[in-house]
C-alpha cells in the first residue's frame, strides 16, 4: 500500500539572534491511510515544529532553512507553489490546535466560523449549509448544536471549544488530520472524551491522523504508530506495540519508565 | 555599561544642555534681557550667531539662560508628579477597596476638565509666575502616572510571585517597592520621558498667555511662541528655540529607552 | 490513627464570591467556589488533593494561606484559627507554613537575583545578609542547585530549576506545613519524577507536613500518604494513597481513574465507561449531590440532599448514597 504521506529526511534550521540553530535533524517517517500515527517528545523535541512544516505553517523567521521532501498525493508539499498549497490545506489536511481560544476567531460564532470553511472550500450554500454545521457539532458530540452554532467561542467550556475546533477541521473532509497537543489544556475526563471522539472520526471517516503529545499515555490510548522525538531527531519508530515492548533508544525507555 | 548606543547620544546631548544651564552666565555673549531697538529680528551672523528676536535680544544668549528655566521647570515637574503620582497609584491599587474608588474619582474629576483650561484657572488663582506654573503642571501631572501605575499594580497584583512575597511575612510596603515597583518601573520611565517634552510645551503655551514667566523672560516655550508671529520673515526666531526643545526631549527619550532596558535584567546583558 | 493535634483542621469552610452587575453592582449571583469543607491532616502525613478545574482546591490553598478570606466556617493550623491576623502574627504564620506554586515561570520575581529571592525570607527576619547567604548557599545544595547560582536571575534558568528554586524559597525557614499546588505540572515528565523525588527527600529530612494539590491522579496516589478527592467544592472520597486506583468507592472518583489513559496499547478497553458531558460551572451548582446529573448511579435522593461526607473502614470516607451497590 502506498502511504498516503511520506516525510523525507526533513531537515530544518531556525535563525535566532543572529544564531543558525537546527531544530530538525533528518526526520523521515510515512503515514497510512486509516492509522494514527503518535509523535511524542519533551519541550524543544521538534514534534510541533515536524507538523507544522507539513503545511508550511512556519514563517520565515525564524525559519531559516527547511530541505527535504513531504510527499502526498505524488506531489512534495515543500515545493507546491502556494496557491496549490492553500489548496490543501483545511481541505486535504486539516490542523488542530492545542490552546482552541487563541485558533478560534473571537469575535464570530461557532457557527459563523464552520460555515465560512464550507463556503470557501465546499461551496455549500444556504439551508444546506447550516444543517451542515449542526451535523458536523453533532458528530463531534456537541450536545445540542442547533443551539450552540450561535455561541461564541468565549460561552463554550474548554472541552466544548475543542470539539468545535475539530468540526471546523472536518468541515471539507480531510484526508488527514494533525493535531497538535489537543488535549494538553484540558481535565482528565474532558481528555478521555477527546481522545474517544478522535478514535471514533478517524474510524467512520477513514481519516489518518498524527496527533502530537509530550504524554506516552495518551500515546499508549489511540496510536498504532509512534514516533519518538528528541532534540530534532527521532529516537523510535514503528508500531506503537514494538516501541513499547522493544524500544531500541534509552531516551524511550526512560520515557517509558515515567508513565 | 549600556547595551544600545543611542543611550550615550542621550546622554550627551543632555550633558550637553546641563553645561550650557550651569555655565549660561559664563557663555552667554550678551545679558539675555538686553533689549536693542536698533538689532529687532537680526539675522544669524558674526555679532549674534543665532540671530535677535524682536526685542533684539541675542538669541543664542537667551536659549542658554532659557535652558535653566526650562530643564529646571521640567524636571522638577516630573519628578514632584511622578513620585506623587506612582506612590498613589501603588497604594490604590494594592489595597483597592475605597482607597481606590476615592483616587479613581479624585482622576475621573482632574481629567474632565481641560488640561489647559485647569491650568489657566490654578494660574490665573495663584497669581502668574513660573513657580505657580510648576505647581499648577504638577497638580496636573500626577494624573497620568497614579492611572498607569495602578493599571499596572492590577495586573501584577495576581501575579504567583507577588502572593510568594505576600506569604513570606514581609510588610505591605516593602512588596509594593521591592517586587511591584520594579517590575513596571519601565513603563513608568516611558511615560516620564513623553510627560518631560509635555511640561516644556504646556510651559510655553502657559508663558505665551502671559501666565507664567514675565515677559521677556528667557524661557524657551516663551521665545518659541513670541516668534510665532514674525515666523514668516524671521524664521529664526522659532527655530531655534524649537530645536532646542527638541534635542532635549530626543535626549531624555534615548536616555529614557537606555535606562529602561539597563534595568530589565533580561535585556541587560552584563 | 487521629491524634488530637492535626496540624490542618478544617470545618465547614465556605468561599463564594459575590457577581456584580449592573450600574449599582448589585449581587446578581455568587461563584460557589468552596461549599462546606471538613478536612483535616495530622502531623508527618503527605495529603493529595486532587480533583478537575473548578473543583476548588487552588482556592482552598489560598484560603489556607491566608491570600483570601473564607465566607463562612474556620480554618485552624496547629490549633490557631488563621483568619483576621495582625502582620506581626502573620509574619509568624509564615514562617510555619509555606506554598510552592503552579507556574515556575511567573513565582520568582524577574527582578531579583536568586540569593535576594531566597534570602529575603531571612533578611525581612532580622538576620544578616552574610548570614542568610550562607543559609541560601545550604538550602540551594538540599534542592540539588550547584555552582554559581547565587547572582543570576530567574530567566536564566529552566522551568525545573526554577521550581527548585521556589521549593528552596519556601523551605529555607524551616516550616513544618508545606502546601505545594500542581509543583510539577508545568514540567516535562522527566522532571516531574526527579522534582518530586526531591520533594519526597526533603520531606523526611525537615519532617514535612505536606499537601499536595494536583490534577495528576497517579503521581499523587504514589506520593501521598491520603487522598481527598474534590468535585465543585465538596470533597466526595478520602481515601489511603495506595487504595485510590483499586478501590475507590465515589462514582466520580472511580470516572477519573477509568479516565486516566493507559500505559500499555494493549490494555485498551473497547467500551470503557466515560463520564459524560462536562462539569456544570460554580455559578449554577445542580441541586442535591453536585455530581448527581452525570452519575451512572443516580438514584432520587441524590437530587434532593446532599451527601455527607461518611466513614466506611477507618481510613476510607466516601460522600455517596449509594455507595454500596455495586459498580461494573
Amino acid at each position: 500500500m502506498t502511504p498516503l504521506l511520506e516525510v523525507k529526511h526533513l531537515s530544518i534550521d531556525f535563525k535566532l539572534n543572529d544564531q543558525i540553530i537546527p531544530i530538525l535533524k533528518d526526520i523521515s517517517f510515512t503515514l497510512n491511510k486509516g492509522e494514527t500515527l503518535g509523535i511524542v517528545g519533551e519541550s524543544g523535541s521538534g514534534k510541533t515544529v515536524t507538523v507544522q512544516s507539513i503545511l508550511r505553517l512556519i514563517p520565515k523567521p525564524p525559519l531559516y532553512r527547511i530541505s527535504g521532501e513531504i510527499w502526498f498525493k505524488q506531489q512534495d508539499l515543500l515545493q507546491l507553489p502556494l496557491s496549490d498549497l492553500r489548496r490543501i490545506r483545511g481541505q486535504k489536511i486539516a490542523y488542530i490546535f492545542q490552546e482552541p481560544m487563541t485558533a478560534l476567531n473571537p469575535v464570530l460564532t461557532i457557527g459563523e466560523q464552520i460555515s465560512e470553511m464550507l463556503k470557501e472550500h465546499q461551496k455549500i450554500k444556504g439551508s444546506d449549509l447550516k444543517e451542515k454545521v449542526i451535523e458536523l457539532l453533532y458528530e463531534t458530540g456537541i450536545p445540542s448544536p442547533e443551539l450552540r452554532v450561535n455561541n461564541y467561542p468565549h460561552e463554550l467550556s474548554g472541552g466544548m471549544r475543542q470539539r468545535a475546533m475539530i468540526a471546523m477541521a472536518l468541515s471539507c473532509d480531510p484526508e488527514i488530520l494533525l493535531a497538535d497537543e489537543p488535549t494538553t489544556a484540558l481535565d482528565v475526563t474532558i481528555q478521555a472524551q477527546i481522545l474517544d471522539l478522535f478514535q471514533k472520526i478517524a474510524r467512520d471517516r477513514g481519516m489518518a491522523v498524527i496527533f502530537v503529545t509530550h504524554d506516552l499515555s495518551v500515546i499508549a490510548e489511540i496510536a498504532n504508530q509512534v514516533l519518538v522525538m528528541k532534540s530534532g531527531t527521532i529516537m523510535d519508530y514503528g508500531d506503537i506495540f514494538t516501541v513499547f515492548d522493544h524500544p531500541t533508544s534509552d531516551y524511550t525507555k526512560q520515557l517509558l519508565a515515567f508513565i | 555599561m549600556f547595551k544600545n548606543k543611542w543611550t550615550y547620544l542621550g546622554f550627551f546631548i543632555l550633558g550637553v544642555f546641563l553645561v550650557c544651564a550651569i555655565f549660561a552666565p559664563y557663555l552667554a555673549p550678551e545679558d539675555p534681557y538686553q533689549i536693542s531697538l536698533v538689532k529687532q529680528l537680526a539675522l544669524p551672523s558674526g555679532d549674534e550667531i543665532l540671530g535677535r528676536d524682536r526685542n533684539g535680544g541675542d538669541i543664542f544668549s537667551r536659549l542658554l539662560f532659557g535652558a535653566r528655566i526650562s530643564l529646571v521647570i521640567s524636571v522638577v515637574v516630573v519628578a514632584v508628579s511622578g513620585l506623587i503620582g506612582i506612590t498613589l497609584g501603588l497604594i490604590s491599587g494594592y489595597y483597592g477597596g475605597w482607597i481606590d474608588t476615592v483616587l479613581m474619582r479624585m482622576v475621573d474629576i482632574l481629567l474632565a476638565f481641560p488640561p489647559l483650561l485647569l491650568a489657566i484657572a490654578l494660574v490665573a488663582v495663584l497669581g502668574p509666575s513660573l513657580s505657580n506654573i510648576v505647581i499648577a503642571l504638577i497638580v496636573l501631572g500626577w494624573v497620568p502616572f497614579a492611572r498607569l501605575v495602578r493599571g499596572q499594580v492590577l495586573s501584577l497584583k495576581q501575579r504567583n510571585y507577588i502572593l510568594a512575597a505576600k506569604t513570606s511575612g514581609q510588610a505591605d510596603v516593602r512588596i509594593m517597592f521591592v517586587h511591584i515597583l520594579p517590575n513596571i518601573i519601565s513603563t513608568v520611565i516611558v511615560q516620564a520621558t513623553f510627560a518631560l517634552a509635555s511640561v516644556i510645551i504646556s510651559e510655553s503655551s502657559l508663558s505665551f498667555l502671559g501666565l507664567g514667566a514675565p515677559p521677556g523672560t528667557p524661557s524657551w516655550g516663551a521665545m518659541l511662541s513670541e516668534g510665532k508671529r514674525v515666523i514668516l520673515d524671521a524664521p529664526h526666531v522659532s527655530i531655534f528655540p524649537g530645536l532646542a526643545i527638541m534635542l532635549v526631549v530626543i535626549g531624555f527619550n534615548f536616555l529614557g529607552d537606555g535606562l529602561r532596558d539597563r534595568f530589565d535584567p533580561k535585556t541587560n546583558r552584563l | 490513627m487521629v491524634s488530637s493535634n492535626p496540624v490542618l483542621s478544617i470545618s465547614s469552610l465556605i468561599k463564594h464570591y459575590p457577581i456584580k452587575s449592573g450600574v449599582l453592582k448589585r449581587t446578581t449571583g455568587t461563584v460557589n467556589v468552596i461549599n462546606g469543607i471538613d478536612f483535616t491532616i495530622q502531623p508527618g502525613q503527605t495529603v493529595g488533593l486532587v480533583g478537575e478545574s473548578g473543583c476548588g482546591k487552588s482556592t482552598l490553598a489560598k484560603l489556607i494561606m491566608g491570600l483570601e478570606l473564607p465566607t463562612d466556617g474556620s480554618i485552624l493550623v496547629n490549633g490557631q484559627n488563621i483568619a483576621n491576623l495582625s502582620p506581626t502574627e502573620k509574619r509568624s504564620y509564615y514562617q510555619k507554613v509555606q506554598m510552592i506554586f503552579q507556574d515556575p515561570f511567573s513565582s520568582l520575581n524577574p527582578r531579583l537575583k536568586v540569593e535576594d529571592i531566597i534570602g529575603e525570607m531571612l533578611t525581612i527576619r532580622g538576620v544578616s545578609k552574610a548570614e542568610a547567604q550562607l543559609q541560601v548557599l545550604k538550602i540551594l545544595q538540599s534542592v540539588e542547585l550547584e555552582g554559581d547560582v547565587l547572582k543570576k536571575y530567574p530567566h536564566q534558568f529552566s522551568g525545573g530549576q526554577r521550581q527548585r528554586i521556589a521549593i528552596a524559597r519556601a523551605l529555607i525557614v524551616n516550616p513544618a506545613f508545606l502546601i505545594a499546588d500542581e509543583p510539577v505540572s508545568a514540567l516535562d515528565l522527566s522532571l516531574q519524577a526527579k522534582t518530586l523525588q526531591i520533594m519526597q527527600d526533603l520531606k523526611s529530612k525537615y519532617n514535612l507536613t505536606m499537601l499536595l494539590i494536583s490534577h495528576d491522579l497517579k503521581t499523587t496516589a504514589e506520593f501521598c500518604n491520603e487522598i481527598a478527592v474534590m468535585y465543585l467544592g465538596s470533597i466526595v472520597e478520602v481515601i489511603q494513597g495506595d487504595q485510590l486506583i483499586n478501590n475507590c468507592q465515589h462514582p466520580y472518583t472511580q470516572a477519573l481513574i477509568n479516565s486516566i489513559p493507559v500505559t500499555h496499547p494493549s490494555q485498551r478497553q473497547k467500551n470503557k465507561f466515560r463520564i459524560s458531558g462536562e462539569i456544570p460551572s460554580p455559578i449554577n451548582i445542580p441541586s442535591g449531590c453536585a455530581f448527581h446529573k452525570r452519575c451512572p448511579k443516580k438514584s432520587s435522593i441524590c437530587e434532593r440532599e446532599i451527601p455527607q461526607l461518611s466513614l466506611m473502614t477507618g481510613n476510607h470516607s466516601v460522600a455517596c448514597f449509594n455507595v454500596n451497590s455495586g459498580f461494573e
